[in-house]
């Protein structure tokens, strides 16, 4: 639509746009998921985290299976290591930034210069701190640390909106607002994957010593960071 | 309506081929069965996944269609794959006790 830039007078509306525009709306609304119904969308959702859920998994697969084929398991090299450290800020890490970026979002003050670009720095700022937090603890820790971290974040998260928004959960269910409710819904729900990938990472160090100390076989990596702390 | 059909048949056509692989007839029935047998579940589970791509494509058109089968084929895959996993570790479970 085309409008008069000094009195807002609608000038002429174009139905159709070119091929590069109509590829950016596609785009943008594929990116965003701004189309179709409530179930494909949901469909949309959980096949796209079944496909991030496969690359995390992949690159923590590929840590393990590669530890096993070290001359020294226990001692990885430069390389390994750095590759086992971006692997926690780049699955646990970027979950936390997730979080940060929506509590940024509630709790920047409003008269903030630049509000929404502080709301992508926190972001930057706090996976940045993630990959530090990853670099300085023993990997295993480092692991637990993170993903009870996130678990903690996506719990409070509805919390946060109650208290700092005029959209708390119960409202929304009243209000029969799916979307909203959803949203509160979902970050519980994550809440508690991470919460279960926190506890079974933390038995998986447990198990692998008593494997240690009641077999004779050589020590395997049977977890993916094990050896740094 | 068409979601709830679509997605039924997406998770009869996968068990019918996951039925239809040397590996899932031995792990589930101990025996591999006939090749008539084999056929049929491969050609009924082939089936069953085009006219869930054909009533969705049908009421939606091609481009929502398709994007609408895409969801319901991988959501499908996904909950048989996981039943034949949970499956495999019951009857191993089993097994154990027994010996």
């Amino acid at each position: 639509m085309e409008f008069e830039g000094t009195t807002g007078k609608l000038l002429a509306v174009r139905e159709h746009v070119g091929a590069a525009a109509e590829t950016r709306g596609v785009l943008y609304a594929l990116h965003l998921g701004r189309f179709s119904d409530s179930v494909t969308r949901w469909l949309y959702f959980l096949v796209s985290f079944m496909g991030t859920a496969m690359v995390g998994t992949g690159l923590v697969m590929w840590t393990v299976k590669r530890r096993q084929n070290l001359p020294d398991p226990d001692r990885p090299h430069f390389g390994f290591r750095v590759v086992e450290r971006l692997n926690i800020a780049s699955i646990a890490g970027l979950s936390i930034a997730m979080t940060a970026f929506l509590w940024a979002n509630r709790l920047l003050p409003h008269p903030l210069e630049g509000r929404s670009d502080w709301e992508i720095h926190s972001f930057f700022i706090v996976w940045a701190l993630t990959l530090l937090h990853a670099l300085v603890r023993p990997a295993k820790s480092a692991w637990v640390e993170q993903l009870w971290g996130a678990s903690a974040l996506l719990f409070l998260l509805p919390v946060l909106n109650a208290l700092t928004t005029q959209r708390p959960l119960w409202h929304s269910l009243s209000e029969g607002d799916w979307v909203f409710a959803g949203v509160d819904i979902m970050c519980w729900a994550l809440a508690v994957l991470h919460a279960v990938l926190a506890v079974r990472t933390a038995r998986q160090k447990t198990r692998s010593r008593f494997r240690r100390k009641t077999s004779c076989e050589a020590p395997t990596a049977v977890a993916s960071s094990e050896a740094a702390g | 309506m068409s979601h709830l059909l679509s997605f039924a048949l997406c998770l009869a056509g996968f068990t019918a081929l996951a039925f239809a692989t040397n590996r899932q007839q031995r792990d589930i029935f101990g025996r591999p069965l006939r090749l008539t047998t084999t056929y049929v579940h491969r050609i009924a589970g082939a089936c069953a996944l085009l006219f869930a791509l054909g009533i969705l494509v049908a009421r939606q058109g091609w481009s929502l269609g398709l994007v609408m089968f895409s969801g319901h084929a991988s959501i499908a895959a996904g909950i048989v794959f996981c039943a034949l996993i949970g499956c495999a570790r019951v009857s191993a479970r089993k097994s154990l006790h027994r010996s």
